[in-house]
């Protein structure tokens, strides 16, 4: 009897004890609040109103392509080598952009793994023209992911541009574009020789920044992040560690140039890549550290010869605006071999990354296609976005913003550029077949 | 036809059920169903209940079971239990008829009795030895691999069934603690019967039932009130989100391996510390191949101890694992590589990049009031800078 006295007990006590609402899960509190973005600063508030006045015009052309970045110097080439009239505006004196401005030399993500698992070479067409012209003019280190000398690269890419009847116009800046409707008629241009439009039946913006495609009052997000400052610097190799005192010290990495290195700078995170003022400190506030941190490395035993050779001309903007367009790549899409009917190009891979909760090492990382919707936007008729402001999500930034990247994109936007002057067509409505033939025969690889 | 028909008969239910429960105990991404079987032990539905003083929608099944053992004596045994199935099919093998449990004293009862009391106090004690217990601990290894970790888990099955071999029925009979709690509450079964049957000849006279309930009833409680003690590992280890207490944990983890074969991202494993044997085989984390993915909530929903809490996935900002830390010296930033992976890879904004006054440096800093110790920055650090070491316990 005590027995079942204790169990039955035991067994009430237990159904008590649980009773109603003695449900075990533990349940979320409230929401996450976002992190609430930083309000922009928009100077004194003050405006002026601009007197309207004629404009000349300085060239009439069929593709016109803005900044001459990576990016910009495939999509040009691609355009005129279609047939197609062909200009090219960059701001600067030089081209390749922070490949070679920016002196960021290695040029990543030139190999990943195929469907045979094998790893192989994935970028080619203009970009592996550039990257094998280097090559034999010993101004690159290495097969895979190449270290460049930037001003061989300046100078092979002027070449191209040169033997690819190109219209090169340098000092001169972007500054608004010309709308009508759904199209953009051409671009207003800034230079020595005062304000000036060039009018284009089709635009590519390849400033980096996309400038373009937010004039043209295209939709976008805007992403801030490291910008940094990179400087090379001279002597190397009479580095003598021999001397009483040696320590070792970061100095960066080598270049194609004996004696020469190159210092990379992440810099901070989250700046703001369109606010000139902001890029205005950052200039003066790396270029003072970069200067005192070559000093303490020339007052280390052993280091006295080291010099500061330079400091780039380019501000290292990682990232600013990405585009909306017609396709958002995702990171999925880069995992899994994902097709495109409409792919321009396949990318590869040069960093681990992490894909539904596992690790997927660089060395086993697949290549991706990119496919172009991902780099027409939305709204325009005749307007193309390349390089590393196209259509991706921000989990893939560290492959999308990748030169080898760049040039895919670039090299599809003026192929396509040039496909849709000829059929007199909105840029949305190239024929992709044709896009796909036309990029074979451009030596492009596309999976 | 006939031929099938005696075939059936041969398998018979339990057979069936067997087949049943391997299928569910294998890794074969099953999700939340994985290990079903686990849920349907009465014994370990009550020590669970009583030791947490709650309990998990699946638990029904267990209730359901309990519900049928007090209906039919020994209800699981007879039509679902594939341990029960196995032992039956070794004994047949061998033919050995002189055997007798006869004279063997009802050890399961024992276990059972005890580990109950035990359980009110809060140390499920014997629940480990629970025959479904057994039956999941065997299948580890096809989805963990073999390891020194798992190797005690994975023998116990084989153990009982080979033990069928020379002792028919004495491990159903008179050892397992799942039969015993049903022999147990057999009684209160009749009770419930509208015709109360007359006692059980098989069941020991009132005398013996009284020192048999107060020695189990006193070596439970006096066992649970020394056990948090010789049962609570003292050094923490990365467990999963939601889980107990370190100082409960080893004690109320059954060692099915259910979490370790749901984790769709592989990162349990059975924990190995040759200091520590109270916890061993209970889950641990290794951030080799992945990270404790951010909307899943797997193991919480296959714990059927309670080991590891039921959360909701939303709530695992509030269930740290642990909290990273980042030897700055091996991170690449500060050998002015570009790197921003595990900054980039943390969804709870846990990681700032910050920049060192006085030199070019930014480097990775990690907000300890925002990080739950994922992991994704510890597997994705190509120089291995960043380490989640165990946190403070979880709820
Ligand atoms: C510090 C740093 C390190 C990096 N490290 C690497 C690396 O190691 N490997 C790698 O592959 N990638 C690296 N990257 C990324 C890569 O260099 C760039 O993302 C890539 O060069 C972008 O190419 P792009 O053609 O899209 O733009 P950019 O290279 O930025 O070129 C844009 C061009 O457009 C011009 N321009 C912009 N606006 C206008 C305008 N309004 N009018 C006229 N011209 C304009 C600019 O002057 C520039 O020449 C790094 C980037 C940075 C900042
Ligand atoms: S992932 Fe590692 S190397 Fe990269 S920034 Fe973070 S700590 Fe540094």
């Amino acid at each position: 009897m005590k027995r079942r006295n204790f169990l039955t007990r035991m067994l009430a006590g237990g159904a008590l004890g649980l009773g109603a609402g003695c449900s075990r899960k533990i349940e979320p509190t409230s929401r996450r609040t976002e992190d609430s973005p930083a309000s922009p600063d928009s100077g004194s508030g003050k405006t002026v109103r601009e007197p309207s006045r004629e404009i000349p015009v300085l060239a009439e052309t069929d593709v016109l392509v803005i900044g001459g970045g990576p990016a910009g110097v495939a999509a040009a080439i691609a355009a005129a080598r279609t047939g197609a009239d062909t200009w090219l505006v960059e701001r600067y004196n030089h081209l390749g952009g922070l490949w070679t401005g920016g002196l960021v030399l290695p040029l990543l993500s030139t190999h990943a793994v195929d469907r045979q698992s094998r790893t192989r070479q994935v970028i080619f067409g203009i970009g592996g023209e550039m990257a094998g012209r280097l090559k034999s003019l010993g101004m690159a280190i290495s097969e895979v992911n190449p270290v460049i000398d930037p001003e061989a690269g300046k100078f092979v890419l002027e070449e191209m541009i040169r033997e690819s009847g190109v219209k090169m116009l340098y000092h001169t800046w972007a500054a608004q574009v010309i709308r009508q409707d759904r199209t953009i008629r051409g671009v207003f241009v800034e230079s020595k020789s005062g304000r000036s439009a060039i009018l284009a039946k089709v635009v590519i913006d390849c400033t980096g920044d996309g400038d373009i495609l937010h004039w043209a009052g295209e939709r976008y997000e805007v992403m801030k992040y490291h910008i940094g400052l990179v400087h090379r610097l001279g002597n190397i190799d009479r580095i003598d560690a021999r001397k009483p005192g040696y320590v070792k010290r970061g100095i960066g990495d080598p270049t194609p140039i004996p004696g020469v290195n190159w210092v990379n700078m992440h810099g901070p995170d989250e700046q703001d890549g369109l606010d000139v003022r902001n890029l205005s400190r950052l200039q003066m506030d790396f270029r003072r550290e970069i200067w005192e941190n070559v000093q303490r490395i020339r007052q280390t035993p052993g280091y006295e010869q080291v010099f500061l050779l330079d400091t780039a001309s380019q501000l290292g903007v990682r990232m600013s605006r990405i585009v909306e367009a017609e396709y958002r790549l995702t990171l999925e899409d880069t995992m899994t071999f994902r097709e495109f009917e409409d792919a321009i190009g396949v990318s590869g891979a040069w960093t681990t990354m992490l894909y539904k909760g596992k690790k997927v090492p660089k060395t086993e990382r697949p290549c991706w296609q990119i496919p172009y919707r991902s780099l027409v936007p939305r709204q325009t008729e005749n307007l193309l976005v390349a390089g590393r402001c196209f259509c991706f999500e921000p989990a893939l930034v560290e492959d999308t913003r990748i030169i080898g990247t760049c040039l895919v994109t670039g090299h599809g936007a003026g192929a396509a550029a040039g496909l849709a002057v000829q059929q007199r067509e909105a840029v949305r409505h190239v024929d992709r077949s044709r896009l796909k033939q036309l990029l074979l025969r451009q030596g492009v690889w596309l999976g | 036809m006939a031929g099938l028909t005696s075939l059936g008969r041969r398998i018979g239910f339990r057979g069936l059920s067997a087949a049943a429960a391997a299928l569910l105990a294998a890794p074969l991404g099953w999700k939340a169903f994985a290990g079903l079987y686990l849920w349907l032990s009465p014994f370990l539905l009550l020590n669970s209940a009583l030791a947490l003083r709650s309990f998990v929608e699946l638990n029904a099944l267990g209730f359901l079971v309990l519900a049928a053992a007090l209906a039919q004596k020994r209800w699981f045994c007879r039509h679902l239990c594939p341990v029960g199935w196995g032992c039956d099919l070794a004994a047949s093998c061998r033919q050995r008829r002189n055997f007798s449990t006869a004279g063997f004293p009802h050890v399961g009862r024992w276990l059972a009795a005890s580990s109950l009391a035990a359980s009110c106090i809060g140390v499920p004690l014997f629940q480990i030895l629970d025959p479904m217990a057994l039956f999941h601990g065997f299948f580890t290894p096809l989805s963990a691999g073999i390891s020194a970790g798992a190797l005690p888990g994975c023998l116990g099955l084989p153990l009982v069934w080979i033990l069928s071999l020379w002792y028919p029925g004495l491990w159903c009979s008179r050892l397992c603690p799942l039969g015993g709690l049903q022999e147990e509450i057999a009684p209160i079964g009749r009770l419930l019967k509208p015709k109360a049957g007359k006692a059980d000849p098989a069941s020991p006279t009132p005398g013996t039932r009284r020192r048999w309930l107060l020695s189990s009833l006193a070596a439970g409680v006096a066992a649970a009130l020394l056990a948090p003690r010789a049962l609570a590992s003292k050094k923490d280890y990365l467990r999963p989100p939601g889980s107990m207490p370190v100082d409960r944990f080893a004690a109320l983890c059954l060692r099915c391996g259910n979490c370790i074969r749901g984790c769709p991202t592989g990162i349990l494993h059975h924990h190995m510390d040759a200091a520590e044997p109270i916890s061993w085989m209970v889950p641990s984390i290794r951030f080799e191949q992945g990270y404790c993915l951010e909307p899943c909530n797997l193991c919480s929903r296959v714990c059927p101890s309670g080991a590891i809490t039921l959360f909701d996935p939303a709530a695992k900002d509030r269930l740290p694992i642990g909290l990273a830390e980042i030897r700055e010296e091996e991170c690449l930033l500060a050998k002015n590589r570009e790197c921003d992976r595990c900054k980039a890879s943390c969804r709870y904004r846990a990681i700032a990049m910050t920049a060192r006054r006085g030199s070019l440096l930014t480097l990775p800093e990690v907000l300890p009031k925002k990080c739950v110790g994922c992991g994704a920055c510890e597997v994705i650090c190509p120089t291995r800078a960043v380490r989640i070491r165990p946190g403070p316990p979880g709820t």
